[in-house]
């Protein structure tokens, strides 16, 4: 019975539980999802600080994005008349309803910061130099494609919040010159926020940029993978390129493991956000009444501080460059001093300058949530 | 010394895999409480078809109900059109009694299988009057091909 | 699971048992807490208003008003359009209060009946609440300044032009301060207005020239004595206060006497529509002689016993440099959205109201006082009966001006009648327009006619003008005989004398009396009385008759061949006035003229005939 109960298990895993290290490094290599890993690693990846599990966490909410979501799309109906209704079943009478969209609203928030968070450290230790160059481009489509998902679901629950956040928000599209109010309405198949940009926004958020955003992410674990795995600083034991004879671990279980912890403990984290924290919903979205002030998502109120200022040069301009400038980094600053240190002697203007931007972006983003009512007039006490 | 860690370790892993196990039943069972909507946005079950009057004519169709409604001398009968194969609409057969368009399940005039695939004869459903004289059809209860309403 | 041995750390091991428990514990916890929600749930779906109602989740066999049930089905209108609340919700705090994703509580009694003022129109409406709210709304000229779906421009204010004919600066003045003091029963609001600003809209007015006045005969000589006697017999009190006693349709003569010039009063008398096209006075036909002897009374008999008008103290020449200013203080103000200048009403310059039923009471400003007001209706009742009130420190002052005899009660009934404007339109198969249907009055000479004589000012017509004369016309073709009428036109008798108000003597022509007597009679009848031909009883049905008449009590009401008292009208004679089936037809029929209060009298149709048979043939009166 035993032996063919392993039978079984070996014809879907190939192999058995590993035993010993050869095992293990053949269990990597012929499992669909852990060969993204090398079957051993450097030591030194596995610490906390090579890498804040913000990617993983990333990966980890994607997936629980994906999973609630699906869940959601059961009851929800893309169409203004129905939208908001749905929103109301899962309040009221879908078992789990308010636990799914809880769960799926705090893991979008988190992933936008948790992306961040990734780029910044990514950043810091200078990965984008050497054969990373291209995947920090694609870490930049992620992050894009992460705020890009954020601001399509954003609409979906037909509320006073999704409604004028939404309009607020295209409307600095339309700030574009030239192409501007094109964009806009490609964006909202109308003249303005309706039942076409509705749906536009539904296919969007449910199935394009969920797909494009899988596929950049296979290509971008992919990358890291064939790039070496985490960067390491070069003077940490056996760091650099691993040269012949340093000890490296096998990736199972150490490194298996502790993605699988990381995992849980994300997972608990968003249950006891989603139990005791409730989505916020407004009333339904009513285009005759616009709430004063009309704010975009908090992840979009730095930019929409700058567009207070100017419309294109705040809204259009700055967050244009700011993303053209980050794609072309790794082309422009190629020096390979410092690498894998978080505050490397040789990279002071370039860390003071991140830094700078950084705050900068803290700085709108915290007056555009906190410190603007109504007639986006500053206010000196947070709302 | 050694021995105890590994007893310890391999308890711990236990617990956690039986967590796991645990929490997999549960999302599974969540999915299927989920997936059961407890409320209904479909047309109501009570569908009003009208006052008496409108069935003098012998038998009349009622399409939005999917009934035929007959009115004979004990009364008012309703019968569904839903063939007992596998659900289609049944039609009025040429030289009477009814027959399904999609595998030729055939009915008698009072809805006797005659032919086919069919395994029942076509049920019947409840009718009610409510105060305003209307006659209200209950297609959530069905009744013997014999019950009659009365009517005045 | 040997090879987990290479983890040389507790630490792991026990990190992925504790956030393995954790996941486990939170989700079963979450499926727990869950379980409390209803498994099945009821709704009333009425996609045509937007409701899906849950309320019977708790609330079994719901209870309604006796009568309204089988008007008001759940199945067709659910519940919340009605009672408001949240109708999606399945807890009772979440279903009954406020949230932030709801707005709309339960409704106040107030807002209940605002509900059901949105598919009730009209003032009509069988919502007491909303009726009197949208009288009001009229009455009190609220369309003036604001457009309000279903309130009519007030046409109540005078007109202005030639102001400086009629009146002194002076009144005018002190009018402006405070009317209240010159007239307790008046109708325009009070402005709050500073002496600089009255003195630039008296420069304005003063500025805006009127029609010429007619000039006095200086062949003739007013005689005060003969003008009371003339005010008296042309029975000019069915409209005016004369000595505190009359109607009020148009203004308390002691005021208007001692505030108006002869000349303009003069002018006024022989040549009313030119002077002021849109007032309700009819057009008299007066002789000369009698219009300037009413002018003498006027001037000889209100003055104060002071010999000083109550305003001597605000005389004094008017600046015309303010005029300018005057113009656009006029505006600003709205004072011509009651007032025509020129035949032309200004525009309404306060905000349309037609959707003010959305606002939420949360979203309106507070009170200077912080005052917390629990609906809209309230909120609305606070404005109308103290503008101020919304003020903030430093802000704009209210421009809204201060209504006049306005109780907290009417005040509560306008704001509800306010907030049954919702933008959200129902489906039309369930309004109902409670207005009566659109009045179309003849043109030509019959049209020109009534519009000289203001007919509609006393008399009503399906639904459409004044209520001084109790009964309506509607039917008055199949009720009166036709050479009875042209004799009434010409000289007005009384038929009831239980009523202050009597028809004026207007000084039809026989050819108008024609005129008016023939439309009467073609174009007023009523489906519900044949035409019969005149009775020719035996002396048996007579007397059978005469014993009914006796029996029935009609002497309580009428009187005839000298019994009875005067309550109803006198029927001596009543065969010249009435036609025979009309008096048949109301004698079985009692609901025919639900005004003249015959309810209670239903008669078989022989006993109709033989009373009415009685009743006609009583004779006529010898002249004295």
């Amino acid at each position: 019975m035993g032996k063919w109960l392993q039978g079984i298990w070996k014809s879907v895993w190939r192999i058995g539980w590993p035993q010993d290290e050869r095992s293990a490094v053949k269990a990597m290599l012929s499992s669909l999802v852990l060969h993204v890993h090398a079957p051993k690693i450097r030591p030194e990846s596995l610490k906390f600080r090579a890498s804040w599990a913000a990617g993983l966490i990333s990966l980890v909410l994607a997936l629980q994005l994906t999973a609630t979501g699906i869940y959601l799309m059961f009851y929800y109906i893309p169409h203004p008349d129905a939208a908001w209704r749905t929103m109301k079943d899962l309040a009221f009478v879908v078992p789990l309803g308010t636990l799914t969209r809880n769960a799926h609203r705090w893991a979008a928030h988190a992933m936008v910061a948790m992306v961040t968070l990734h780029m910044v450290r990514v950043y810091l230790v200078s990965g984008y130099k050497g054969a990373r160059q291209a995947n920090w481009v694609a870490g930049v489509g992620l992050w894009f494609l992460t705020l890009a998902l954020s601001f399509t679901g954003y609409l979906l629950p037909w509320d006073q919040l999704a409604y004028w956040a939404v309009t607020v928000g295209s409307n600095m599209a339309a700030a574009v010159p030239f192409v501007g109010d094109d964009f806009r309405q490609l964006i909202l198949g109308d003249r303005s926020v309706g039942e076409s940009a509705l749906l536009r926004f539904y296919v969007l958020h449910c199935v394009a940029l969920p797909a494009i955003l899988f596929l950049v992410v296979g290509f971008h674990l992919f990358r890291v993978r064939k790039d070496g795995g985490l960067v390491v600083s070069e003077n940490a034991p056996g760091g650099g390129r691993g040269e012949e004879g340093h000890k490296l671990v096998p990736a199972w279980p150490h490194l298996v493991y502790r993605e699988l912890i990381v995992a849980l403990a994300a997972t608990a984290v968003l249950l006891a956000l989603a139990l005791w924290l409730q989505a916020p919903l407004e009333p339904e979205a009513d285009p005759s009444r616009t709430p004063n002030p009309a704010k975009a998502p908090w992840y979009f109120l730095g930019v929409q501080e700058l567009a207070h200022y100017s419309a294109f040069w705040g809204g259009v301009f700055v967050p244009a460059a700011t993303v053209l400038g980050l794609c072309l980094l790794p082309y422009m600053d190629t020096h390979a001093l410092g690498v894998g240190q978080y505050l490397p002697k040789e990279r002071r203007i370039a860390q003071a300058l991140f830094g700078l931007l950084l705050l900068f972006m803290a700085v709108t983003t915290v007056i555009g949530t906190l410190f603007r009512g109504p007639g986006w007039a500053l206010m000196w006490w947070p709302q | 010394m050694e021995q105890q860690n590994t007893s310890r370790r391999k308890f711990l892993g236990q617990i956690g895999g039986a967590a796991l196990v645990a929490l997999s039943a549960e999302a599974a069972w969540a999915s299927l409480r989920f997936a059961k909507a407890p409320v209904s946005y479909g047309p109501s079950q009570r569908r009003n078809l009208g006052q008496v009057g409108r069935f003098a004519g012998g038998r009349v169709y009622v399409d939005d109900a999917g009934l035929f409604v007959r009115h004979d001398p004990k009364g008012l009968s309703a019968m569904s059109s839903t063939c007992t194969h596998l659900g289609c609409t049944v039609r009025e057969a040429a030289g009477g009694g009814f027959v399904c368009p999609c595998h030729g399940s055939t009915y008698d005039d009072q809805g006797h299988v005659t032919g086919g695939p069919a395994p029942r004869d076509l049920s019947f459903v409840r009718l009610i009057r409510d105060a305003r004289g209307n006659v209200i059809a209950d297609l959530a209860q069905t009744v013997a091909g014999d019950t009659r309403l009365q009517v005045g | 699971m040997s090879s987990n041995s290479a983890l040389q750390s507790d630490r792991l091991h026990w990190a992925f048992a504790l956030t393995a428990l954790a996941c486990a514990l939170l989700f079963g916890y979450a499926v727990v807490v869950d379980a409390g929600r209803p498994a099945q749930v009821q709704q009333r779906l009425v996609p045509a208003l937007g409701a899906v109602d849950r309320c019977e989740l708790c609330h079994e066999n719901p209870k309604h008003h006796a009568g309204l049930d089988d008007a008001h089905p759940p199945e067709r209108f659910g519940c919340t359009v009605c009672h408001g609340g949240q109708g999606f919700a399945t807890r009772k705090e979440a279903a009954h209060l406020v949230s932030m994703d709801w707005e709309r509580p339960l409704f106040s009694p107030a807002e209940q009946a605002a509900a059901c003022g949105r598919c009730h129109l009209g003032a009509q409406a069988p919502v007491p609440q909303v009726a009197k709210g949208r009288q009001l709304l009229a009455d009190k000229g609220c369309a003036g300044c604001h457009a309000i779906p279903g309130v009519p421009r007030p046409d109540f204010a005078p007109e202005l032009d030639g102001l400086r004919d009629a009146v002194s600066p002076g009144f005018v003045r002190a009018w402006l301060a405070d009317p209240g003091k010159l007239q307790a029963s008046h109708r325009m609001p009070t402005f709050r207005l500073n002496s600089e600003e009255i003195e630039a809209l008296v420069a304005y007015l003063w500025s805006v020239p009127g029609p010429a006045l007619a000039p006095l005969p200086a062949d003739l000589t007013g005689d005060g004595e003969r003008g009371k006697k003339a005010v008296a017999t042309r029975r000019c009190a069915t409209c005016h206060k004369i000595d505190g006693r009359g109607g009020d349709v148009g203004p308390d003569l002691a005021l208007a006497g001692m505030k108006l010039q002869p000349a303009w009063i003069f002018t006024l008398l022989v040549d009313t529509h030119r002077l002021r096209p849109h007032t309700r006075m009819p057009g008299f036909r007066l002789a000369p002689q009698e219009a300037l002897d009413i002018a003498t009374y006027a001037g000889e008999e209100w003055l104060a016993d002071s010999g000083e008008p109550p305003w001597k103290a605000y005389e004094a020449p008017v600046e015309p440099t303010k005029a300018v200013q005057g113009k656009k203080l006029f505006a600003d103000l709205g004072c011509a959205g009651c007032h025509r200048v020129a035949g032309q009403l200004g525009a309404q310059i306060a905000p349309a109201l037609d959707r003010l039923g959305d606002r939420h009471v949360v979203d309106l400003p507070h009170t200077a006082t912080g005052e917390a007001l629990p609906d809209l209706p309230s909120w609305v009742a606070r404005k109308v009966q103290l503008p101020t009130a919304f003020d903030q420190k430093g802000g704009a002052p209210a421009r809204m001006p201060t209504l006049p005899g306005l109780t907290a009660a009417d005040a509560l009934a306008v704001g509800t009648a306010l907030a049954s404007l919702r933008a959200v339109p129902l489906p039309a198969t369930l309004l109902r327009d409670h207005d009566p249907p659109e009045l179309r009055l003849p043109a030509g000479q019959t049209g020109r006619l009534i519009d000289r004589f203001r007919c509609l000012v006393c008399h009503s017509i399906g639904g459409h003008g004044g209520d001084v004369a109790r009964i309506a016309l509607d039917g008055a073709g199949a009720r009166l005989n036709r050479a009875w009428l042209e004799d009434f036109l010409q000289s007005p008798v009384t038929v009831r004398m239980d009523q202050a108000e009597r028809m004026p003597i207007l000084g039809m022509t026989a050819a108008e009396a024609q005129q008016l007597a023939a439309w009467l009679q073609g174009a007023l009848g009523d489906d519900r009385v044949p035409l019969a031909e005149p009775a020719t009883a035996s002396a048996e049905a007579m007397s059978h008759g005469a014993n009914l008449y006796a029996q029935l009590g009609c002497p309580t009401c009428h009187m005839a061949a000298g019994a009875g008292t005067m309550k109803g009208p006198t029927l001596d004679g009543s065969a010249r006035r009435l036609q025979p089936g009309y008096v048949q037809t109301l004698l079985s029929q009692p609901a025919l003229v639900p005004a003249n209060r015959h309810a209670g009298i239903q008669l078989s149709a022989e006993q109709a005939a033989a009373v009415a048979a009685y009743v006609l043939g009583l004779p006529a009166p010898q002249a004295p």
